[in-house]
């Protein structure tokens, strides 16, 4: 209770809602990532108190994964990494003439994802944690072959196209130096390839170039125009509604996104990225009606966002409980807190529990602060892309493509590669190769990669003659070994429980 | 109609030969994940041709859908990446945007082209001196800048 009344002081308040939009705006730009917001910030909190200063990281990084969602549905760009799956429905949403109930949609389920993972932030952090330090080299190569198995979910029309692009994304994660042994592979001779591909700039030339390429096709024609036409025929208060009931018509697809977002967050090197993914695989599965996702179907925006907002808490659980930052935003404010006088770890619940329990608190009070304003700003962001002609949309979107790509690490080769990744992405995705698992491969690569050889290593040195065994043996590797089975048969059974139905 | 398979499994085959070519003596740690990668997407790459022979995917060809305006925003943009290294960031990227804007414009004139001259100065100098002042990212700045 403490804890509220803590945040909810009118200096705290003001303070969130005047960093907010500023948060919003960072997410919303592709190739700004939430971590580089709250980098920016940490900087201004050793002039405030503790508390003040977390308050303001909380918000700062709930409003700028939000804000990610923002060019994600509008434009078929992920600002953010974590935003990547609410492009398969919430862009078709939005050219079906349905943006701003996506936008609506995303905030009430974003709401929710925000509240379970706070409650799971506090009353569970002890026994999440142990559970994360259980996962070791094997386990996490089995949790990227787990999410290597939700391919078939992104796949569009062909599941053998589907898995190359998969390969394809894991084969491109592996340009640059080896995550162990630290040989410099497949930089074609350019020196900038030694630092590996920006996930940023592919993800923005997969999924914002081809449509850029698309709009510049028909440049006389209004982009999203049907959207203004409904929007104007239903009222501002009809859309609000039925993103509510989008957002809660299946709650059961709500609840376990946010889960999964908070569980996959715990674990130290996955994140939003991968957990977005995860939670829009499930709710397809789930789904009566898979076939409709892809065409803007609103539970997987409602799976997608909802995941986002549980990973923010989740990926502070190692660092507040154990004093493991198990993202990049956990380090940042590893080092704020240290700044502060905190250690991180044990000592946080005990030494200084009412600013740990003010900071936990903190993120649900941001993330309904966020909502409440991300509802206007998504209108005001919705507002301009209406307002802009397409001769002067292309050249501004072509703009911030160079610019947030070329941001992420001041390194202009991203930018070229951004481009090539376009043209790229524009004509595989014309011969039926969706992003989707291209993009999947890449992220979970670096994981998969370092996994294997780790958990190799850890074999050879406990049994030398037989080192894969270490990835068959380990309980939680079992478990993981059977679920990815159950995922990747699960296609199978559902066709034939469907051929059967039909 | 466009044979998606024949030309998907090519795509497939030329990035596993691309990167089969540049496998050198890496160590054994630093090979076992990649090598194993390239001979999955080349068998995969076979499929998918074999594929194409036995049931192909047929789609409408996307080369007849590329019109003037798309080629030329796609040549735009490669002359913008391109030369921003050499011209400078901020001058390539008023020339780049005004010329984007220029060609997707249905009115031709005098008025449309200080518009667009307009918007391309303002946008690329609010970038510039946001990126520049505050956050420190500093653009490439080539022979103007």
């Amino acid at each position: 209770m403490q804890a509220f009344i803590n945040v909810l002081s009118v200096k705290n308040l003001l303070a969130m809602v005047l960093l907010i939009p500023l948060g919003m705006m960072a997410g919303a730009l592709p190739g700004f990532t939430a971590t580089m917001a709250v980098s920016i910030l940490v900087p201004f909190t050793f002039v405030m108190n503790p508390v003040m200063g977390l308050i303001c990281v909380s918000a700062v990084y709930c409003s700028a994964i939000y804000g990610g969602a923002f060019p994600a549905i509008l434009i078929n760009t992920p600002g953010t990494p974590s935003s990547i799956a609410t492009c398969f429905d919430g862009y078709p949403m939005a050219q079906q003439g349905r943006a701003q109930e996506a936008l609506f949609t995303i905030a009430f389920a974003s709401l929710v994802g925000g509240f379970i993972g706070t409650v799971g932030l506090i009353a569970f952090s002890l026994p999440l944690a142990k559970v994360a330090l259980k996962f070791g080299p094997p386990e996490y190569f089995w949790v990227s072959i787990f999410g290597l198995t939700i391919i078939a979910g992104l796949s569009g029309d062909s599941l053998l196209k589907g898995v190359a692009g998969g390969v394809l994304g894991l084969l491109i994660s592996t340009i640059g130096i080896a995550p162990v042994g630290g040989d410099v592979r497949f930089t074609f001779g350019i020196s900038s390839f030694q630092g590996g591909i920006e996930l940023i700039s592919v993800l923005i030339g997969f999924f914002c170039i081809p449509e850029v390429f698309k709009m510049a096709r028909d440049p006389l024609s209004s982009y999203l125009k049907e959207t203004q036409d409904m929007a104007k025929k239903e009222g501002y208060r009809s859309v609000i509604l039925k993103g509510f009931r989008n957002a809660f018509a299946d709650i059961t697809n709500l609840i376990r996104s946010s889960v999964i977002g908070l569980f996959v967050g715990i674990l130290p090197g996955a994140g939003g990225n991968i957990a977005n993914l995860i939670a829009y695989n499930e709710a397809k599965r789930a789904s009566k009606n898979p076939e409709s996702f892809g065409k803007g179907n609103p539970q997987g925006i409602v799976a997608t966002e909802s995941a986002d907002k549980g990973t923010i808490m989740g990926s502070f659980v190692p660092l507040l409980t154990l004093g493991v930052p198990g993202s990049p935003v956990a380090a940042v404010v590893y080092g704020a807190l240290m700044i502060q006088g905190l250690n991180p770890g044990p000592e946080l619940f005990t030494k200084h529990a009412d600013i740990t329990y003010t900071f936990m608190v903190s993120f649900f009070v941001a993330m309904a602060l966020t909502v409440l304003i991300g509802m206007f700003a998504g209108m005001l962001f919705y507002q301009i892309i209406m307002r802009t002609p397409i001769r002067v949309l292309v050249p501004a979107i072509l703009l911030l493509t160079i610019v947030g790509s070329y941001a992420v690490r001041n390194n202009y080769m991203d930018v070229v590669f951004m481009l090539g990744s376009g043209f790229l992405g524009y004509v595989l995705a014309n011969l039926g190769f969706s992003p989707g698992p291209v993009v999947l491969g890449l992220v979970l690569g670096p994981i998969a990669e370092k996994g294997l050889v780790q958990g190799y290593l850890m074999g050879n040195s406990i049994s030398p003659e037989m080192p894969w065994v270490i990835f068959f043996t380990r309980p939680i590797s079992i478990i993981l070994i059977i679920i990815s089975i159950i995922s990747a048969l699960w296609p199978l059974y559902a066709a034939k429980r469907r051929r059967r139905a039909n | 109609m466009l044979n998606s398979d024949f030309y998907g499994g090519i795509v497939m085959l030329g990035f596993a030969a691309l990167f089969w070519s540049q496998l050198e003596e890496f160590t054994k740690f630093g090979i076992m994940f990649p090598e194993v990668i390239i001979i999955i997407l080349a068998i995969l790459g076979v499929i998918i041709l074999v594929k194409s022979k036995i049931k192909p995917q047929r789609v409408k060809s996307f080369v007849k859908e590329i019109n003037k305006p798309m080629i030329g925003t796609m040549a735009l943009s490669i002359v913008w990446i391109g030369l921003a290294n050499y011209i400078g960031f901020f001058v390539i990227s008023v020339v780049s945007m005004w010329a984007i804007q220029w060609l997707l414009s249905a009115e031709r004139n005098l008025k449309s082209a200080v518009v667009s001259l307009a918007v391309s100065i303002i946008s690329v100098s609010f970038i510039y001196f946001v990126f520049t002042k505050y956050l420190y990212i500093f653009f490439p700045s080539g022979l103007l800048f």
